[in-house]
């Protein structure tokens, strides 16, 4: 059995109704802008996550980082993964759930979370030491209950888990909720998800990517599980001349900061980030890959960055490997030639499954292609499936 | 702009001319220009060549698009056998909610008329519950559903069985001497003949009268196999009609 069966996404975002049934190896989503497509791979990331508020904000703030300077508090983005209608009741407070479920491996059959705005009181810390310092004059110094207290704001989230079945909890229930607070510039250390239900799980967004960040633990990680002689393999699909990859530290930084460098035949060791976004970019999914053994892997327009001419050869790997690693993967596309070239690297019913979403009035409706149909379709008919 | 859609599924090119044909004729429908922009929702029905599976040969499958300020059809010629495969394919790909009706033009020519409605029943029972287990009736209200089975329901026969009809009627002469041709072939030169290729022969022969050098096909477009006064004097195209008005609730 599957991580995951099959998932409905009752009320996520803007999406309601998404039912997801049968999923497959590959998952393949595809819809016009604005479908949902990025949505449904949030809500998979919270609906494993469920307990690990780290992931409910990250995943929140996710689409932002293209947008550096038009910041949503973290607290705001969170409440945009709520529903929101203009036209619902705004004092409703069913109207802000979120609703997933589904069947599989995976223990947890139902989540809903709900939560309110709140607000406290606190004494405004840096104005105390100004005036308690005499650092402000006379006229600026003025009375605690005045200027000292500040209100912060605050977000009382409900998450309720449900397994469906008794004593899977420590409580001996089959049902688990657990209420969390968040306040804005309030650092979150204390929220653990250790022994909390979750499945491994790897995002990789459009552009993650660029980021060094966590690439190197990956990479090390990746070099314990002896998965970087395949790592190259996939690189060297875009680069005949790649011929091996190592962590060191940058001959020319003073301090001791590492970096991954790329052993090139004709111009030496090159630090990854002077290759192309190619490169990159299936560095950056291979190692996440890894980084999800046993789970599933989330990728946001698969094909973003590998140019055509590579796309069979790099998904024949990525398809093989999350055989392998028993990685589930969601993906996104907007490109008839990733659907063609995932079918050409597949050939089980079970190893792609497509789903169209296509909003309506109050749903979203899902078209569901297995991978005969979708085979007859694209290679007999020649059919448009994207849309 | 059409408002309302009807998807209507023949097993042959010569099924598809046929019905068309009749709806052009005697139900004074018109055919899609080509120069005109297709309704969007047909869109899906669109053929690409070449076809990714490499067989370049392979005929297009493009419906035939007719109209009239109401309704906007397609006849959707699928491969024999192959015609409930491809359309269970195109149903799940398009938004069924906006058929007004789905029909089947069906040949008895290797199976009795009852065995070939079983098999379009559970073809597309997944998609209309509803779909008649009935040759020759209309159900639904939307969409109407209806399969029919040439050449009435009860005989075995194609599509040319009907033509021969329709030819006795409206060239007579052309087919009795058509007839006097095909019979002079000894049993031995015809041997290599299937069920129903008499009739099919026949047909060719006075085609290649009206139409020299044509195929059937464009015989059953271009003259009078159909036409007002052979709906009057045969009941099998009668009733064929009558099932098609009543499959697009005209």
């Amino acid at each position: 059995m599957k991580n995951l069966e099959s998932i409905t996404i009752h009320q996520f975002r803007g999406l309601r109704e998404v039912e997801l049934k049968n999923l497959g190896q590959v998952n393949l989503l595809v819809g016009i802008n604005n479908s949902g497509k990025t949505s449904v791979l949030e809500a998979l990331t919270i609906f494993c996550h469920p307990l690990d508020i780290r992931i409910w904000i990250n995943t929140a703030s996710q689409r932002e980082q293209n947008y550096r300077s038009i910041r949503t508090s973290a607290l705001e983005a969170l409440e945009w993964l709520f529903p929101r209608n203009f036209l619902d009741n705004i004092q409703d407070i069913s109207n802000r759930r979120i609703s997933i479920s589904g069947s599989g491996e995976f223990p947890i059959k139902i989540m809903e979370a709900t939560y309110e705005e709140t607000e406290r009181i606190y004494v405004s810390e840096e104005r105390r030491l100004l005036n308690e310092d005499g650092q402000l004059n006379k006229d600026e110094q003025i009375e605690e209950s005045e200027d000292l207290l500040k209100i912060q704001k605050g977000l009382k989230l409900m998450v309720k888990l449900d397994t469906g079945q008794l004593n899977l909890f420590e409580s001996g229930e089959s049902y688990l909720i657990e209420y969390y607070e968040i306040w804005e510039h309030e650092f979150l250390s204390r929220f653990s998800s250790k022994n909390k239900p979750s499945i491994a799980t790897s995002v990789v967004t459009t552009t993650s990517h660029r980021s060094d960040i966590g690439q190197i633990r990956l990479l090390s990680e990746a070099r314990f599980d002896n998965f970087k002689t395949d790592v190259l393999d996939l690189l060297s699909q875009m680069d005949n001349d790649i011929c091996d990859i190592e962590i060191l530290l940058s001959p020319n930084m003073r301090s001791s900061q590492f970096n991954i460098y790329i052993q090139h035949r004709k111009i030496g060791l090159v630090p990854v980030s002077m290759f192309g976004d190619g490169v990159r970019r299936l560095l950056h999914i291979a190692l996440k890959l890894a980084s999800a053994k046993g789970g599933i892997l989330l990728i946001d327009e698969l094909e973003s960055a590998i140019h055509t001419e590579v796309l069979q050869k790099s998904f024949g790997w990525l398809v093989r490997w999350s055989k392998e690693m028993n990685v589930q993967l969601f993906v996104t596309t907007h490109s008839l030639e990733t659907v063609d070239a995932l079918l050409a690297v597949t050939e089980a019913e079970s190893d792609l499954v497509l789903y169209r979403l296509e909003p309506k009035e109050s749903v979203t409706k899902v078209v569901r292609h297995d991978w005969s149909r979708l085979k007859r379709l694209r290679e007999e008919s020649g059919q448009e499936v994207r849309w | 702009m059409s408002q309302r859609y009807a998807l209507i599924g023949v097993e042959g090119n010569h099924d598809q001319v046929f019905i068309s044909k009749i709806l052009c004729k005697l139900l004074d429908f018109s055919k899609w220009d080509e120069k005109s922009d297709l309704d969007r929702f047909w869109r899906k029905f669109i053929p690409n060549y070449p076809p990714r599976s490499g067989k370049l040969y392979v005929r297009l499958d493009m419906p035939s698009i007719l109209h009239n300020d109401e309704l906007s059809i397609a006849i959707y010629a699928g491969e024999g056998s192959n015609l409930i495969t491809n359309l269970q394919d195109k149903l799940s790909d398009i938004d069924i909610s906006q058929l007004s009706a789905f029909g089947i033009v069906a040949d008895a020519d290797k199976s009795l008329p009852e065995q070939v409605v079983s098999e379009y029943f559970k073809g597309f029972k997944e998609y209309f519950p509803e779909f008649p287990k009935q040759g020759g009736l209309v159900v639904g209200s939307c969409p109407k559903l209806g399969v029919y089975v040439l050449p009435n329901n009860l005989d075995s026969g194609v599509v040319d069985s009907l033509l021969c009809e329709c030819g006795h009627i409206a060239y007579p002469e052309f087919m009795k001497r058509a007839n006097t041709y095909i019979d002079v072939f000894t049993e031995s030169e015809i041997k290599h003949w299937k069920p129903f290729d008499k009739e099919k022969a026949t047909i060719a022969s006075v085609v290649s009268i009206l139409k020299p050098g044509k195929t059937n096909t464009v015989s059953i477009s271009d003259n009078e196999w159909i036409s007002r006064e052979v709906e009057q004097q045969l009941p099998k195209i009668k009733a064929l009609t009558k099932f098609l008005k009543d499959l697009l609730g005209i």
